[in-house]
């Protein structure tokens, strides 16, 4: 029983990560003055893109790499409260628990792209894990002076302790906020940090070999991970009381993102990873010292 | 009586195993069957408390088995049998094994030792045969490796003795024990001479310098031993001198503790950047090694309960996910003789096993759950959060992020990507590495899903010393900021890697594609197109950190170096070998005396 | 089944191969004048990623091996979309020694645009057209490849050197 209602829950979620997607390709049409596609074209691709019939693999852990990578988002998915809502495991959140749950994704996909020989794929990957120099940490560090203020490590207590609109840690603290904020758009890999899939430059990266199912795994991994990764954001610095204003805050972020995403030109990789550990790192390292001035 | 026994067996088997040396078959089989025993000769007899003191004459060698040494001492005699297994396919003298046994006998007989005179003497031993390991290595700058090894032991070692020599003047006793009483900065200077042998073999930075050459110059199999199973005598010493040595360090000394730390995380951090630099596999993971030792430097100078489990945990995990990288790295040197990044590459067609064995090994190092290399991480931000250090938590946190770095490139390098024409017949490493790599795996996954196996033993070892704060059983972990179930964490990766590997089935067929049928811009290839990037692999990283890169503790050495070579040539200018000049010298001596004299010679 | 294939109609990643001048009516067709995303067609890197190749114009021999080799390397079911006069009869180059006359000869199209150049909304009005073939299970010319893959390969052979440029499956 509570096996099928997991699966649901994760169908459910991938399938409104998907509506992200399309709501992201819809808006950006509508800054370029474009209509767009419908806003459950993403859906349509990864059905089209399950139905291929002869993908080419290079090895198994080519065909592994995807399935690795959408394991990975799922765990996390499982571990990560939506707003009050704990899905299913009375074990709730804990940042590191997520925080390295979150990495096996990309992990996995490096992975497979690896095995497929390919020197785009490759470059792609290097960038990625050299981004996360720069964002994983100003991430982490915007984070933890929340989690040390509320002293807990559990993302549930967090969400537990702020209140409605004043009470928020966004407004506790204002440096880290920005300094997350900035992390995010790396996190989320887009632009002007889009540096790892690049399309015009080295060809989609990672993805370069992967068509058909595997692009379709790779697809619904990016879903569910918009939904993960800006979920994090949103509860630990909104704490949304409601699986409603999760979502609610989850898309207003992701907004914010894609309007940044929309306009950006692209940074050279040691130009994003600098930029990181300029203005973010600073703002990172004051939103730390806030938090000792406080106490 | 059974430590004197168990040493004086394991020094008989190295004797015996040299004696036999020409008859291959029978030396290997004397030196297995002698670290077998030993290993059940530990398990079976060697119980903590037991004492035993062994008259020479002029001194009494006391010996005293403590929980530390127990659980030292089951993690080096492991390894050293996984090492001696895999070592029987390389080509190997008897002195060899001779060498190998008496360097287990000195680590051994350290873990035992109770007074620091006799402490220092198997600590040298253990250094001198370890030494002598490395010097038998395989490359041309062997010598130059362990020769630096050696300079940097003996410089511990005599750290160590002088320290020794300060506790028995101002205390009266060569026994391990507490000098907290003691007044003034003296017992800052003891604790620190005490500590400079262990972070010189823990290679903790400054100290590390001997760790990356004699790692990847000494034997393959040998490093298995050298970096998984030695460096934790300087982990035991951590523990020994913080809190058996100085009991009270954290009132006394609480930024003693601190700098300690931070030393810790900026080993751990720089020598991650150092790692994913580097282009040789064992030079990459000597690095990588270094920097998770880093860790259990954090661990200890943080001085709580939770840390200092997470610590000697991390310890146990290095050992474990460490020797096993260096194991499966060996084995494929033993198939491709290379270890360099960019020469291998596809070989996870050849080598199954050996690219499981290095995969499992990674995400370990990279502290993914559900891996032994994650407990103990999870319990140290933990620690670190408790504690308040928010920017030495941030630190910490960059390392293991360089961790990810370094790991995927060696699993690149060697594993992924294109499969060069001369490695397309390379076999399976052999049985003797195999062995090793299934063996590793089984704790590597059972501590990573069932941590409290061996919390149990460690929380003994650390509440004798530390307020018990940590609740744990078998499944969870709880401190005062959150608990974590491993078991479930393990069961939803699994659960969810099910459902993920259900969609890849239920989805449309693949087929397999050749690696020339690769997207090249839709130009085709030939099998000599390279395809495989693996030099410069985070080249653009150079440009992003700039010139910061190339200091390097051993340029200021070497520029020490140039200025005592500098100094001595000028010295040695005033002896040309010239008769004129010296009779030069003899009247402007003379010359400078009569002026001095004033005239009135 | 009906859904996959509703989706397959629906959803078109093109690659677009710019051999020759027609290449420059694709950006005014992606972006805000014509937009074409609104249909769900969008460009893709890679072939391995694209369900629907667009040839651009005037193909000469070397440029007709790398389209096979793309062609090829895309999964299936894929979309050939001939674009201009000159894919279907050598157009302006009908005379070149070596530009390719018929495509046709080479790799299976489903769908050509005529016309030097064809106008935007030719391009989408052919796009809308390929949908509606989709639809009724009409573009099968993916399997005119596999099942005539002598045969084409015999013409293919006569201009280039087959073994070195085709993939072997």
């Amino acid at each position: 029983m509570s096996i099928l209602y997991f699966f649901l829950y994760l169908l459910l979620v991938t399938i409104i990560g998907l509506l992200y997607m399309g709501a992201a390709r819809k808006i950006t049409a509508h800054i370029q003055n474009r209509y767009g596609p419908p806003v459950y074209q993403p859906i349509l691709d990864v059905l089209k893109l399950f139905a291929k019939k002869d993908t080419a693999s290079h090895g198994i852990m080519h065909s592994l790499g995807p399935v690795i990578a959408y394991t990975g988002i799922a765990a996390t998915l499982l571990f990560l409260p939506l707003g009050n809502h704990t899905p299913l495991l009375h074990f709730n959140g804990d940042l590191f628990v997520v925080l390295y749950l979150l990495v096996v994704g990309p992990l996995g996909m490096a992975l497979g792209a690896g095995e497929s020989a390919n020197s785009n794929a490759t470059i792609g990957i290097a960038r990625a894990l050299s981004m996360m120099l720069g964002y994983e940490i100003i991430f982490f560090m915007a984070t933890l002076p929340v989690f040390y203020h509320y002293g807990t490590a559990s993302i549930y207590r967090v969400i537990q302790a702020q209140g409605a609109f004043p009470d928020w840690a966004a407004i506790l603290f204002p440096i880290s906020f920005i300094a997350g904020l900035f992390a995010l758009q790396g996190l989320m890999g887009e632009k002007p940090f889009e540096l790892v899939v690049a399309p015009h430059e080295i060809a989609s990266g990672p993805m370069v070999e992967y068509g058909g199912k595997y692009l379709g795994l790779l697809q619904i991994w990016h879903a569910v991970g918009i939904i993960v990764e800006t979920g994090l954001f949103v509860d630990i610095f909104f704490g949304p009381q409601s699986i409603l204003w999760f979502f609610a805050g989850t898309f207003i972020v992701f907004f914010a993102t894609v309007i940044v995403n929309a306009v950006m030109p692209r940074f050279r990789i040691e130009q994003a990873v600098r930029f990181y550990w300029g203005l973010p790192l600073l703002l990172s390292i004051l939103g730390i010292l806030q938090v000792y001035i406080w106490r | 009586m059974a430590m004197f026994y168990l040493l004086l067996l394991l020094v008989l088997v190295g004797i015996v195993s040299f004696v036999l040396g020409p008859i291959k078959v029978l030396r290997n089989i004397i030196a297995f069957l002698g670290a077998v025993t030993a290993f059940f000769y530990f398990l079976t007899n060697i119980k903590p408390g037991l004492i035993y003191s062994l008259n020479i004459r002029v001194y009494n060698v006391h010996f005293e088995a403590g929980f530390s040494s127990m659980f030292f001492g089951v993690i080096i005699t492991a390894l050293f049998i996984i090492f001696l297994i895999a070592s029987f396919h390389e080509e190997n003298d008897g002195a060899y094994y001779l060498f190998a046994y008496l360097t287990l006998t000195g680590a051994l007989a350290v873990l035992f030792a109770k007074d620091l005179i006799s402490f220092f003497f198997f600590f040298e031993t253990m250094s001198l045969f370890s030494f002598l390991m490395v010097l038998k290595g395989k490359s041309d700058t062997s010598f130059r490796s362990a020769f630096k090894y050696l300079v940097w032991s003996v410089f511990g070692g005599y750290a160590f003795l002088m320290g020794t020599f300060l506790k028995v003047y101002y205390t009266h006793s060569v026994m391990i024990g507490d000098i907290s009483y003691l007044a003034g900065g003296v017992k800052l200077l003891i604790l620190i001479l005490l500590l400079a042998p262990f972070a010189v073999k823990a290679a903790l930075m400054p100290f590390h310098l001997w760790a990356p050459d004699a790692y990847k110059d000494s034997k393959d199999t040998f490093t298995v031993f050298f970096s998984g199973g030695l460096s934790k005598i300087g982990v035991f010493g951590y523990f020994l001198v913080l809190f058996k040595v100085f009991t009270e360090i954290a009132v006394k000394y609480p930024y003693f503790l601190k700098a300690f730390a931070w030393l810790g995380a900026i080993t751990a951090a720089l020598s991650g950047i150092y790692a994913f630099m580097q282009d040789d596999a064992k030079k990459l993971l000597a690095y990588s090694s270094i920097s998770q030792l880093g860790y259990v430097a954090v661990g200890f100078g943080i001085y709580t309960h939770f840390s200092v489990v997470a610590a000697l945990f991390h310890a146990l995990g290095h050992a474990v996910f460490e020797s096993l990288l260096f194991l499966v790295v060996a084995g494929v040197y033993y198939r491709t003789k290379t270890t360099d990044l960019r020469k291998m590459g596809g070989l996870i067609k050849r080598m199954p096993l050996s690219f499981i064995g290095l995969l499992f090994g990674i995400i370990a190092t990279s502290g993914i759950p559900p891996t032994i290399g994650f407990p103990s991480k999870w319990l140290l931000y933990e620690a670190l959060i408790l504690k308040g250090d928010l920017l030495l938590t941030s630190l910490v946190f960059f390392a293991s992020i360089t961790a990810f770095l370094y790991s995927y490139k060696l699993v690149h390098g060697i594993f992924l990507g294109k499969l060069h024409e001369e490695h397309k017949n390379v076999k399976e490493a052999p049985l003797g590495y195999a062995f090793g790599t299934v063996v590793l795996l089984v704790p590597l996954l059972v501590l990573g899903i069932i941590p409290g196996l061996v919390i149990k033993p460690i929380d003994y070892i650390v509440r004798f010393y530390l307020k018990p704060e940590l609740g744990y059983n078998l499944a969870n972990m709880n401190t005062p900021l959150g608990h974590v179930n491993f078991p479930v964490v393990g069961l939803v990766m699994g659960l969810t890697f099910a459902l993920s590997l259900f969609i890849y089935l239920i989805a449309g067929k693949s087929y397999r594609a050749e690696q020339t049928d690769n997207y090249t811009a839709t130009e085709a290839i030939d099998e000599d197109f390279e395809l495989h990037y693996a030099g410069e692999f985070y080249g653009f990283m150079k440009k992003a950190f700039g010139r910061p890169l190339t200091w390097s503790f051993e340029k200021i050495l070497n520029a020490f170096l140039k200025l005592f070579s500098f100094l001595g040539e000028v010295a040695r200018g005033f002896y040309m070998g010239d008769a004129r000049v010296y009779l030069f010298y003899v009247i402007a001596f003379f010359a400078l005396l009569a002026y001095l004299m004033g005239g009135k010679l | 089944m009906k859904l996959f294939k509703f989706a397959q109609s629906r959803s078109l990643w093109m690659m677009h191969f710019c051999t020759g001048c027609g290449a420059v009516e694709l950006p005014p067709t992606m972006t805000s004048r014509f937009d074409m995303e609104r249909f769900g067609i969008i460009p893709m890197a890679t072939p391995r990623q694209s369900d629907l190749l667009l040839i651009t114009g005037y193909l000469t021999v070397k440029t007709l091996k790398r389209v096979v080799r793309a062609y090829e390397q895309m999964p299936t079911p894929r979309y050939v979309i001939g674009f201009g006069s000159c894919t279907i009869n050598g157009g302006m180059y009908w005379d070149s020694y070596n530009v390719i006359k018929k495509l046709e000869l080479y790799i299976p199209v489903d769908l050509y645009i005529n016309g030097c150049m064809p106008r935007p909304e030719a391009i989408i009005d052919a796009f809308l057209k390929l949908r509606e073939m989709i639809d009724k299970g009409e573009a099968n010319a993916w399997k005119k490849y596999i099942e005539n893959y002598e045969w084409y390969k015999k013409n293919q052979a006569e201009v280039f050197d087959v073994e070195k440029w085709s993939l072997k499956k």
